[in-house]
């Protein structure tokens, strides 16, 4: 045993290669989530290669692009193949898209950080024998360590859709892109609905709850454009209103945090956006995120 | 007493011995360890960074013969607990004329392709975690040295010279299979070594 620690734990230090979080000690409950569904927990490992594969290659290729809907076909093609044969390992962004992560570093540090937190909350409701307060006081005692990082938390006070869409370069990721924004917001909705499917109250009903979850995903993205019907992006209200209503500060900040990947996404798309200007705006945008004042929605949780 | 406690020890060790050859037999052979190294990427593009200035590396390679007639492998198993093991293995195969590393405009021939790698999954099943590679691949892409003599001079020190045959060779390592990335790449080029970063423009 002490010879195979020797020779592994090497690995363990030399994976993350950039200042990235490092969310310590670890959750008990970390990635306890793969175990008991190692698919799902697999398609999360390969929207890891999803998001950092488009960002890396819209700005490896910036300026260049003359057929967008050829670039779609091709990242497309290249991420399904991904998403077929998902890693079973968790990928560094930095090695996938250093360029991304090089020139975003404020918005990729807040996302590595919410998405820790996104990954402990699906593995305390995978896990937790408690299925009433006890998981929820856990749950929410993840979320308190999450805000203790204030240079890096988003707000959990949720934002109105002007946030995302209210900006001079708005959208325009989705009208070059529009399969793959849809992928990407059938990711969102993938993650969502894992959430609601975990509250289930009973082991056997969760198994049954996160298979379908994973059916429909692959519905939604059989045919893409056709194949998912959204016209905005999926909100945890909407989509997993349990969820929402045991967490609803939880709820915002990750919807908070699917806007800000919808708002890089449109930053590298956007021709409005100088190349010079990206690393500001970046920085900007991921302040917006944690600020509670910055597009604050005042009817948040209405239907 | 003692011949219980040597019979109980014997029984152990007869437990293990079973435990350890089921799980060694159903560990991949070495057609499965070359057919892996076999995926690694046949093209790529990296860059030296460098403040203010522009640098590209590229390369390019056909597999040609191997070196060996199948892939070398190892396993080291746990002393305390010998069902788990870590293996690693070995591998070279020889390039066809033509394959090239390409350094900011100077084109030297890619010779060899030399693996290290190492199997974890058959360690402890507490060690694993999805955030521990199942597999490191330690890939070397070799230039000019067209019998692959390496990383260590063979017969060194009585041979003489330099501890290590390769000057000039791009480093990098895989640790998920899935679409073989590599990462922490290295160039040495004339025996100076220089961290590199990927550039991953998506194919033409």
């Amino acid at each position: 045993m002490k010879i195979i620690n020797f020779i592994l734990f090497p690995f363990l230090f030399s994976i993350s290669t950039f200042a990235a979080p490092t969310w310590y000690p670890m959750p008990a409950e970390a990635y306890k989530f793969g175990q008991l569904y190692p698919k799902a927990q697999q398609l999360l490992f390969a929207f890891d290669y999803g998001h950092a594969l488009v960002y890396e290659r819209l700005l490896q290729n910036r300026g260049l692009i003359t057929d967008p809907k050829e670039f779609e076909k091709k990242i497309l093609d290249a991420v399904m193949k991904i998403l077929k044969n998902p890693p079973t390992v968790k990928v560094d962004e930095d090695d996938i898209a250093p360029l991304y992560v090089y020139t975003f570093p404020l918005m990729v540090d807040t996302f590595d950080w919410s998405h820790m937190l996104h990954q402990f909350v699906l593995d305390v409701l995978a896990t937790s024998k408690d299925r009433g307060p006890a998981m929820n006081r856990r749950v929410n005692e993840l979320f308190i360590d999450y805000k203790k990082n204030k240079p890096l938390a988003i707000t959990d006070v949720c934002k109105t859709m002007l946030f995302m869409d209210g900006q001079f370069f708005s959208k325009d990721f989705r009208r070059q892109y529009p399969s793959f924004n849809l992928l990407i917001w059938s990711y969102h909705w993938f993650q969502i609905k894992l959430y609601e499917a975990l509250l289930k109250p009973t082991k056997a009903e969760r198994d049954i709850a996160v298979d379908q979850v994973t059916n429909d995903f692959w519905t939604l993205i059989s045919d893409l454009p056709d194949s998912a019907d959204f016209d905005m992006m999926p909100e945890t209200r909407k989509e997993a209103p349990n969820f929402y209503k045991a967490f609803p500060l939880i709820s915002a900040s990750f919807d908070n945090n699917h806007m800000l990947h919808d708002i890089v996404s449109d930053i590298l798309a956007s021709k409005k956006v100088p190349s010079s200007e990206m690393r500001k705006n970046g920085i900007d945008f991921a302040r917006m995120a944690m600020d509670p004042e910055a597009f604050k929605s005042n009817n948040c949780g209405a239907e | 007493m003692k011949f219980l406690a040597l019979a109980v020890l014997l029984c152990s060790q007869m437990l293990f011995a079973n435990q350890k050859a089921i799980l060694v037999n159903a560990s991949p052979n070495a057609q499965f360890y070359r057919d892996l190294i076999l995926k690694v990427r046949q093209s790529g593009e990296f860059t030296l960074p460098i403040p203010g200035a522009q640098s590209s590396l590229t390369y390019s390679f056909d597999f040609d013969q191997p070196v060996f007639p199948e892939t070398l492998m190892g396993d080291i198993h746990d002393s305390f607990n010998p069902i788990y093991f870590f293996r690693s293995f070995w591998d070279k195969i020889l390039f066809k004329d033509g394959s090239y590393l390409l350094i900011n405009g100077e084109k030297l021939p890619l010779t060899c392709l030399f693996v290290s790698g190492q199997d974890n999954r058959f360690s402890d099943k507490k060690l694993l975690s999805p955030l521990l590679p199942e597999f490191v691949l330690k890939v070397y892409l070799v230039a000019n040295d067209f019998s692959c003599q390496g990383p260590v001079k063979p017969g060194w020190p009585a041979t003489g010279g330099r501890e290590e045959n390769w000057d000039t060779y791009l480093y990098y390592e895989i640790k998920d299979p899935t679409i073989m990335l590599p990462m922490d790449a290295k160039l040495r080029y004339r025996w100076n070594e220089y961290s590199l970063v990927l550039v991953d423009r998506g194919s033409k």
